[in-house]
């Protein structure tokens, strides 16, 4: 457990003392920042729009129900926060088991007193804070202003666990590609192709079978992601991630051993 | 015949040309919608030069050393493939099991006892089949998501009780036929079939699909009617001040209304389950007045919604025949209520305290109703031993009375009328009556707005008011709690917030993050 504990320390530090950390972080920020601004934009637009006299002055209440914060500024923010972080967390994940291998210092980490498992561990919970710093930065502009309109604090919470558990899925993939790449550039751009190929399977459905098709969407990630956003914790898309999860460190430590043996 | 260090610097070029033309071709799809010849090209490059480079790799393979090894990696794969059945297991045992937990600020996906209630009774109705819900959907459009959860929800609630719900969804541009047959003019919207009847619901939530549902159900409809002639709110119009929302509430429930001009009968029609009197507001005629003393000393049932200000005649009748005491020039007071749209403050009691008795059933502190300026209704005394009466809202404890109802009509606030202490008051009182071995019942509430068009929505207002409809009727067992939905947020964040707080979080944040950055490289060059 303490050598565990020291791993993971030592993981943290050098996490903290990147700036490729910071950078990630003040990008996902500024995104966030810029996108939001944008559809709050857009939202604002469009109120204008229904409650001035070329569209019927419609009074508050009787405009349509789907434009509301929510609906427009929101669920939309979300679902380009995922595509952000498919672009981010690759980034910070290929280094992981790859650097190590690539500067040799895997093998010595092999040769302490540290399990396989353990190194599996330290990484992936390394991985998962940096998710949630990512979360943290990206939370603060929405939450300061959902939080003034009503949207309610639970379903903000759902969403960013959405969003958390996704991160979490995109992390353990990147981590995976990284244990078995040779390179950090192989290790991110194999991370992305993974990503992008299951992050939503359902137009595959217009070549496949049904029940192709229906296993297709059991496999993407967008399907167990967006129910978040509605506010709905569903057990099984939590499963679904913690499933993911399991298996890519599962592969993560099958390379430890594909390593040793080669 | 090229070198084993040519297979070997292809096969490396080929992976990541393969990775680049996937990430592309998939990007190209998620970018446009279509996957184009651009995304097929590159999906079909990269896939072609993976499938060389993994070619080219079992070329380079020589197997995976001594026996130890392979025991060593064959026990790996085994772990890994445990974990990917223990991974697949789980999923599909949550999805199986359906638990989910509804984080909305208006718990738009946890199923109000009405429609429970519903879910439950479809089983009765088995022979006509189950009922088939076709969701109709567009990918661009985002309302589908929140409505394809909750008709899931209502299909795995339905599968608890036996399965009578069906589910599909229709993409708008594959369904021509369908789209006709239940004429549909737009995404997200619901096609009902269930017994040879078919509806559609161009505006699905919860309460929508619930009262289409009920709508279908072969039962017998009841006769209420509806009185008109005395300055009554108007059954059917759907202006604010109308009532057709309680029409259309009370026809899903089961209900055939009929109107009836008070003055022209000289008695109440022997089909009336009950008679509704929505806010008269001129004098009655004395043979109206007798038909209705008439009818309730036979066992009718009336539901009175009575108007401050207003005196009909009625006053005396109730208080005759069934105990109520309400007086006209009595006004209730709530200095602590807010102030509604074109009224001082004080004039809107909302009501969070019930009497205990069927028609409250399930309202509670948190579960209020609102009123938009009501008259106290006494249970003044039994016009027969053995009648029984009962308060049923009560004001709070700082409501007091006035008679300045003419300072209330100019907008102003009125004053306490003398020896009127501030206590709870009572606006809404129901009584039951053994007459010639008849069971009659009367329901009176201080207000008749609360349950117009403009209000019927706000609150538990629908619940209270066709729940006593319910119990005048004698239909108990009907009596539940509707499905609700908060109003969702339509207001502009004005630029002056958004700019205040895009300078502060949305900009400061991400400047201090770069300043840390700057930070960590210069202390690792310095190191």
């Amino acid at each position: 457990m303490t050598a565990l504990l020291a791993l993971l320390r030592k993981e943290l530090s050098i996490l903290l003392r990147s700036p490729v950390t910071y950078l990630t972080l003040t990008f996902v920020g500024t995104v966030t920042a810029l996108l939001f601004f944008d559809y709050l934009r857009h939202y604002n637009q469009l109120l204008f729009l229904y409650t001035s006299n070329s569209m019927g002055s419609f009074e508050l209440g009787t405009i349509p129900e789907y434009i509301n914060l929510s609906d427009q500024v929101f669920v939309p923010l979300l679902e380009q926060l995922a595509l952000t972080f498919i672009a981010v967390i690759p980034l910070v994940t290929m280094r992981s088991f790859a650097e190590e291998r690539a500067r040799g210092t895997d093998e010595l980490l092999l040769t302490t007193e540290l399990t396989p498992e353990k190194i599996v561990i330290a990484k992936f919970l390394t991985a998962y804070v940096f998710v949630s710093l990512v979360l943290f930065t990206s939370i603060l502009y929405p939450a300061a202003s959902m939080l003034r309109t009503g949207i309610g604090l639970q379903h903000l919470l759902s969403v960013y666990l959405g969003l958390w558990v996704l991160g979490i899925g995109l992390a353990s993939i990147g981590l995976a590609c990284s244990a078995f790449a040779n390179n950090q550039l192989i290790a991110a751009i194999s991370a992305y192709a993974i990503a992008l190929i299951i992050f939503d399977l359902s137009w595959v459905q217009t070549f496949a079978s049904e029940s192709v098709g229906y296993a297709l969407i059991a496999m993407s990630l967008h399907p167990h992601f967006v129910d978040f956003a509605e506010g709905l914790i569903i057990a099984q898309h939590l499963a679904y991630f913690v499933g993911l999860a399991a298996v890519c460190a599962a592969l993560s430590r099958l390379s430890l051993d594909l390593i040793r043996v080669k | 015949m090229p070198s084993s260090h040519t297979f070997s610097y292809l096969r490396s070029a080929l992976l990541p040309i393969g990775l680049i033309a996937i990430i592309f071709g998939i990007g190209a799809r998620y970018a446009t919608g279509d996957l184009g010849v651009f995304g097929g090209i590159n999906l079909a490059i990269g896939g072609a030069a993976l499938l060389l480079s993994f070619g080219l790799a079992l070329r380079n393979f020589h197997g995976f050393g001594a026996s130890a090894a392979r025991a060593v990696l064959l026990r790996r794969v085994g772990v890994l493939l445990i974990t990917i059945f223990c991974a697949v297991s789980l999923e599909r045992g949550m999805a199986r099991l359906a638990w989910q937990w509804d984080w909305t600020i208006d718990q738009r996906f946890h199923l109000a006892p009405a429609t429970l209630k519903l879910l439950e009774e479809l089983p009765d109705y088995s022979y006509l089949g189950s009922v088939q819900l076709t969701l109709f959907s567009h990918p661009d459009d985002p309302r589908v998501r929140t409505t394809r959860l909750l008709l899931e929800t209502l299909k795995q609630k339905s599968l608890e009780e036996g399965g009578q719900i069906q589910v599909r969804e229709l993409m708008m541009d594959r369904a021509a036929e369908e789209i006709e047959r239940f004429e549909v003019t737009s995404s997200n919207s619901v096609g009902i079939e269930w017994g040879g009847y078919q509806t559609t619901v161009q505006r699905p939530n919860e309460g929508n699909l619930l009262e289409a549902i009920q709508l279908l159900i072969p039962r017998e409809r009841r006769v209420l009617y509806i009185a008109q002639g005395e300055g009554e709110g108007t059954p059917r119009s759907t202006e604010p001040s109308g009532y057709s929302g309680l029409w259309g509430a009370l026809e899903a429930e089961g209900y055939e209304l009929r109107g009836f001009a008070t003055a022209s009968f000289a008695e109440i029609p022997s089909d009336a389950r009950a008679v509704l009197l929505l806010g008269p507001r001129r004098n009655f005629e004395s043979h109206s007045l007798a038909a209705l003393e008439s009818y309730l000393a036979q066992g009718g049932r009336l539901l009175a919604l009575l108007e401050p200000g207003t005196e009909t005649g009625l006053e005396e009748l109730l208080l005759r025949v069934a105990g109520f005491h309400s007086p006209s020039d009595r006004i209730v007071i709530d200095p602590l209520a807010a102030a509604l749209e074109g009224q001082p403050k004080g004039l809107a009691p909302l009501i969070n305290a019930y009497g205990d008795h069927p028609i409250t059933a399930g309202l509670s502190a948190r579960t209020m109703t609102l009123f938009a300026s009501a008259r106290p209704v006494y249970a003044q005394r039994l016009p027969v031993q053995g009648d029984r009466l009962f308060p049923l809202l009560y004001t709070s404890p700082n409501t007091y009375l006035s008679e300045d109802l003419q300072r209330a009509r100019r907008g102003g606030l009125p004053e306490a009328s003398a020896g009127e202490p501030p206590e709870r008051q009572v606006i809404g009182a129901a009584g039951e009556y053994q007459r010639n071995e008849k069971r009659a019942r009367v329901v009176v509430f201080g207000d008749a707005d609360f349950a117009s068009n403009r209000f019927i929505r706000s609150l538990y207002n629908l619940d209270i008011i066709v729940n006593a409809v319910h119990w005048v009727a004698e239909r108990e067992v009907e009596i539940t709690l509707r499905p609700k939905r908060i109003n969702p947020y339509q207001e502009p964040l004005t630029p002056q917030d958004s700019l205040r707080l895009f300078y502060t979080v949305g900009l400061l944040l991400p400047e201090l993050l770069l300043v840390a950055a700057a930070i960590t490289w210069t202390k690792s060059r310095n190191a």
